[in-house]
């Protein structure tokens, strides 16, 4: 089973055809044409023509009307410089958002992600074929949740009239005294933690487990003869063979570190966690749409730039770093 | 790959005939489930719609007695030309579809191009499509004061139509015109007009002001032995009144279960547990001190007061602890199911009798339409007054679109005006003269629906409170057909506030709330920050004084800039 | 004799012998309880849903925790089946989650195959381009402005036609296709085939269930779409599911249904109508799951297609 050398492969090939680039071209005509083509149209007409947008960061945005072209609004918004930028930076709440963003993230990171694969090795280990369907259907159903359901479920399990704290306080009916989980600056990131698990967990596993059901029977038949026990045949094989689905994974989550799930927090928080769990997303939803003041696209537009260059650099990053340990990365 | 797309086929299919199976028949179901007794009777009928309107001009309402056999009273329209009107409406499933509709647009030679929002996407469509110059031919929508810096943008930028200064030829909509203080002040830019507010039609006595009071059990009360006639009430009692109805558990809820105040979302929000009990409610918002000088009242150490004693409200388990997440109006929802004693709110009486008492008394939580209440609470600190805040004398704002031709503008005008004649209001809430309502001879209407042996009218349309028909004016609501006792149960609250002397009305600075410059419409009056700030502090043991001092510092600078700019243009 | 003990996930291989007595290890006991738990903790709260959506409102608030119901109405789903919007809803998600899917699926696919292609010219620039969209874009107005020039605003294609490709599933599925042994296309180059008859009749079938996981992906989201609808469709006839059951859910919950003529409903509970409508949308779809399952749980014997 293929543990090809594809750079070498690669290389090969590069050094057999070094015909010039035009044929290489000509080569791949059919390639080009009815493979690349017809994604690439769809995403330059829908995501590179409103491109210009991003100019607003810089402007007062200001509509205009009767206009024709799809530009307009650039020329009548006036430049503004650095303005956006530079009230972002005085703004406290913001670098507190910045701040919560990155450790919801990393705490995500550590014990959200591994548990879809954990819990994907655990599904592909059970015995019970009809019984192992069955839970795995379960495990997908909270992802059809959406979190404003999910978090009123919170709400009513933790809050001050839940069923948590009834049955906490027939144990020890001191800790209910000042029962305070939800606005607690302590208790709210393990929550979002948790609350995430529950709902995405078993969702997860659905790439994981496909990839599993991709490997080749005949390696485990090998190991089995080779005396290996179930244990070591998860770490020297199942795990080897998904481990490039792993990183795949990992460098598109930390790509993806600054975006920390608007849904799940906005619908979970409120002010006295603002300190843990405001996040940049949340915060510019509050500066559009819960501030008393005009609504300012060339400041949202500000925002959201400085947290997708941050993405972005975050994502070449770890993808230059999956390279030098020798994985393929996505680019 | 096709045969999961034939099993998703398949399934929804299921699914779909199923549905086809249910039996949709909305009519039925509004009709036949009249048991409540209403006392909307003819005698009320004369009495309702606004007071001096009354007397109507007989002349020109009985002038054309419709034929009573048509079924469709064809109304002979004066437009020669069909035009479409299209126009952003709440509810557009279910608009537009009556025969009085049919009227309507016949009358007018119209027809309606709906765009459907709700409440929750309204303000969000309305900025996209103004933005990218996508709008309906009348943009109407949720405009509140703080979002004037937005609309003159708009508006100076060319997005609508000007509302002629000369009215003359619409004389229902002049004489609108002359009521309203705040198109003016907040729709007008360099004295041209650009929207046509909605306006409340608030009784006198309300100075103009919104209605976040309490509405409370008034059959716990009586139970607990604290009941006060005219529902007028201390801080001192309210709490007396939690800590009994707590202990006693009128309502059967099981130990432990019963709350004592909830709240609407917005209401937590907006911070209303402190500012109706702020001591200079006079002066919320920006206003000039003895030397004329701006100030923001709410960035002060004595607003801390209100602070702390909201404060010990939340400490002390008087209000539902789960207020402070409460994004989905579960407060409202455990008002209804009885579970709490009283509920802070959008306390009007068309809310009160159409979301309240209609959910209590039906749902069988409480006996008697006399079980709940409205209620006033003296405020805790200052000088023991009812605080209201004033707010805009609007609903809604609507405006032309820039797109709209002069034929399209002058018979958007014309309909206006006619919903806001005494024909066009009973109009609204009864429907097509000859057919819904005949008008007797001295003035008054006399409706023409069946009734339910209770007594109370059978309507024929199912319409909804806001509609294509809101942007003119707003009826004074209730109305004559609909259940009465809500209004009732108002009169004395009314009744208070136009005698007492003891009700404030909180004023609304004009001035500032028009104002359109740089650092005002960068901070405003602070409004999240300051929500922010107070819903920390409620829900800790900190010092409310020191916290509130503290946040006041923090913000020195911004409010520095805001003040010189308003002392430099508007002193 | 080594064959008889094979217990791993891939049953089509465990020849589980009948003359041998199958030991059942502590590892399945604790592994069953494990799962079986968090299978409960999940179960729970969608008892919880229907529950509510069927029992009143005053019995739900004042015991939230419940495991049988004392009283079951039917007015919620009774509220939600009356809209007139319903129906057509429910079958203009059908067609977007049909159309839209195969939509999505053939491009990403396509595109997918293309970036295996090491040697081919302009690959990384490509790739750059695309990945690039992930994290940029021109913001609501300049998007609205466009959808309009394109004549997509009000038109129900505005649904299908912008989704396009998924730059995160499109580089998943092509790093699962790079990872299938060269043997396979080389083989087949010398048979004759072209790339497109490579992708379409050798390497799509490898990896089925890769495909089945971002077609069930891909069929979510379509399904669960309602923001661009809500922006850009004007006629409520052509909204999908979701964004009826929202304007459904509005209309119960918003003071907007204060009727004006006397019209006296019997009393719809805001809670019980979300979870109602929750039922309407999420069952379906869970409905489906089970018949889409077998394409992620049937292991696929490489071995069989190299020999």
């Amino acid at each position: 089973m293929g543990n090809f050398d594809l750079e070498a492969i690669q290389k090969a090939q590069k050094a057999k055809n070094r015909k010039s680039i035009i044929k290489r071209i000509w080569r791949y005509k059919w390639i080009y044409l009815f493979m690349l083509l017809p994604g690439l149209a769809v995403i330059i007409i829908f995501r590179y023509l409103p491109l210009p947008g991003i100019a607003l960061a810089w402007k007062k945005f200001t509509p205009t009307f009767g206009a024709k072209g799809l530009y307009s609004y650039l020329a009548s918004s006036k430049p503004v410089g650095w303005k956006h930028f530079e009230s972002l930076w005085r703004e406290k709440a913001f670098w507190n958002a910045t701040k919560n963003t990155f450790m919801i993230s990393i705490l995500k990171l550590v014990f959200g992600f591994p548990f879809p694969v954990i819990l994907a090795i655990l599904i592909n280990e059970m015995t019970m074929k009809r019984y192992k369907k069955v839970m795995q259907t379960i495990y997908t159903f909270p992802h059809f949740l959406s979190w404003v359901v999910v978090a009123g479920m919170v709400l009513n399990l933790f809050g001050d009239t839940g069923v948590v704290k009834s049955v906490v306080s027939k144990f020890n009916p001191d800790a209910v005294a000042n029962w305070n989980f939800l606005y607690n600056s302590r208790s709210f990131r393990p929550l979002l933690i948790i609350s995430d698990i529950w709902k995405e967990g078993g969702w997860g596993t659905i790439l994981y487990l496909a990839a599993i059901a991709g490997v080749d029977p005949s390696l485990h038949e090998a190991a089995i003869v080779d005396g290996a026990n179930r244990f070591q045949r998860i770490v020297h094989i199942t795990l080897p063979e998904i481990t490039s689905l792993i990183i795949i994974m990992l460098i598109l989550q930390i790509g993806n570190m600054m975006n920390a799930n608007f849904d799940q927090i906005f619908n979970l928080y409120s002010a006295p966690v603002f300190d843990v769990g405001d996040v940049i997303d949340t915060y510019i939803y509050r500066i559009t749409f819960q501030s008393s003041t005009a609504m300012d696209y060339g400041f949202s537009t500000a925002v959201g730039l400085f947290k997708n260059v941050i993405n972005f650099v975050l994502l070449i990053g770890a993808n230059q770093i999956a390279k030098l340990f020798g994985h393929d990365g996505i680019m | 790959m096709k045969k999961v797309l034939a099993l998703v086929l398949a399934i929804v299919m299921v699914l779909g005939l199923a549905a086809c199976q249910q039996p949709a028949t909305p009519d039925s179901s509004t009709t036949a489930a009249t048991e409540k007794p209403t006392e909307a009777t003819e005698k009320d009928t004369e009495a309702a719609p606004a007071e001096d309107t009354t007397a109507a001009p007989a002349e020109d309402t009985t002038a054309e007695p419709a034929d009573e056999s048509t079924d469709e009273p064809a109304a002979e329209s004066a437009y020669d030309t069909k035009i479409t009107i299209s126009m952003d409406v709440l509810d557009a499933e279910k608009t537009n579809i009556s025969a009085k509709d049919e009227f309507f647009r016949n009358k007018f030679n119209i027809d309606w191009d709906l765009y459907p929002v709700t409440w929750g996407d309204w303000l969000e469509k309305i900025r996209a499509w103004v933005n990218a110059d996508d709008m309906p031919d009348i943009v109407w929508w949720d405009m509140k004061a703080s979002n004037t810096a937005e609309f003159k943008q708009w508006a100076a930028a060319g997005a609508f139509r000007e509302i002629p200064e000369d009215l003359s030829k619409w004389p229902n909509l002049q004489r609108l015109r002359d009521e309203l203080v705040s198109d003016d002040a907040l729709l007008s830019v360099d004295g041209k007009l650009y929207g046509w507010p909605s306006s409340r039609q608030n009784p006198p006595e309300l100075k103009n002001c919104y209605y976040p009071m309490f509405a409370y059990r008034r059959d716990w009360a009586k139970a607990v032995g604290m009941y006060k006639e005219g529902d007028v009430y201390t801080w001192d009692e309210v709490k007396a009144m939690i800590d009994a109805v707590k202990e006693q558990d009128p309502g059967g809820n099981g130990a432990g279960n019963t709350i004592g105040i909830t709240m609407e979302t917005w209401a937590w929000e907006q911070y209303q547990l402190v500012t109706i009990n702020s001591p200079n409610p006079d002066r919320l918002g920006y206003h000039k001190n003895a030397d004329g000088d701006y100030y923001l009242y709410e960035m002060t150490d004595e607003f801390a007061d209100a602070i702390e004693f909201a404060q010990g409200l939340y400490q002390g388990g008087y209000v539902w602890k789960d207020t402070i997440s409460d994004k989905n109006g579960d407060g409202f929802q455990k008002f209804l199911a009885g579970q709490s004693f009283m509920f802070l709110g959008n306390d009007s009486p068309a809310w009160f009798n159409g979301d309240v008492l209609n959910k209590m008394v039906r749902g069988g939580i409480v006996a008697d339409d006399e079980a709940v209440a409205p209620m006033i609470v003296l405020s805790a600190t200052g000088d023991h007054n009812f605080y209201l805040i004033q707010s805009e004398d609007y609903w809604t704002v609507a405006s032309i679109s820039h797109n709209v031709d002069d034929e399209k503008f002058e018979r958007i005008l014309d309909m206006w005006d006619w919903l806001a004649s005494e024909e066009g209001r009973i109009f609204l809430v009864a429907g097509v003269e000859g057919k819904d309502y005949e008008v007797n001879a001295d003035g008054t209407y006399n409706i023409l629906w069946e009734k339910d042996d209770t007594g109370a009218y059978i309507s024929p349309y199912q319409d909804y409170a806001f509609n294509i028909y809101t942007p003119a004016t707003l009826t004074a609501s209730p109305n004559e057909t609909s259940v009465e006792y809500g209004y009732k149960l108002f009169e004395p609250i009314y009744d208070y506030m136009e005698n007492s002397g003891n009700f404030v009305a909180q004023e609304m600075p004009w001035e500032v709330m028009a104002w359109n410059g740089p650092e005002y419409s960068e901070y405003g009056y602070f409004y999240s920050d300051i929500s922010t700030k107070i819903s920390e502090i409620l829900a800790s043991d900190v010092d409310a004084h020191e916290a509130w001092h503290a946040f006041i510092e923090e913000n020195s600078d911004k409010l520095q800039a805001v003040l010189d700019e308003l002392n430099a243009n508007l002193k | 004799m080594a064959k008889n003990k094979v217990k791993y996930g891939q049953e089509e291989n465990v020849v589980a012998g009948a003359h041998m007595v199958r030991h059942v290890h502590t590892f399945d006991v604790i592994l069953f309880i494990l799962l079986t738990l968090f299978a409960l903790v999940i179960v729970y709260p969608f008892y919880n849903t229907i529950l509510v959506s069927i029992v009143p409102q005053a019995d739900y608030t004042r015991q939230p925790f419940m495991l049988i119901p004392k009283r079951v109405t039917w007015e919620n789903y009774k509220f939600v089946f009356e809209s007139p919007l319903l129906l057509r809803s429910m079958l203009n998600s059908v067609v977007l989650a049909v159309v839209g899917t195969i939509y999505n699926m053939v491009l990403t696919v396509l595109l997918a195959y293309t970036f295996t292609k090491r040697d081919l010219p302009g690959r990384n620039i490509f790739r750059f381009i695309l990945v690039f969209t992930m994290y940029f874009g021109g913001g609501l107005v300049p998007t609205y402005l466009l959808y309009k020039a394109l004549g997509l605003v009000g038109n129900w294609w505005v649904l299908v036609l912008p989704t396009g490709v998924s730059i995160t599933y499109m580089l998943i599925i092509s790093s699962n296709m790079s990872e299938l042994p060269a043997e396979i296309e080389e083989s087949a180059k010398m048979d004759g085939a072209n790339d497109i008859q490579i992708l379409f009749k050798i390497v799509l079938p490898l990896i089925k269930p890769i495909l089945a996981t971002f077609t069930i992906y891909y069929a979510v989201e379509r399904w669960n779409e309602w923001y661009s609808a809500m922006l850009y469709l004007k006629d409520n006839k052509l909204w999908p599911l979701q964004m009826a059951l929202r304007q459904i859910i509005s209309s119960a919950t918003s003071i907007s249904t204060v009727a004006m003529t006397g019209e006296t409903r019997p009393p719809i509970y805001g809670e019980g109508i979300k979870m109602a409508c929750i039922v309407v949308t999420v069952f379906p779809l869970m409905a489906l799951y089970p018949f889409l399952q077998r394409y992620f749980l049937t292991g696929l014997t490489l071995g069989a297609v190299k020999g």
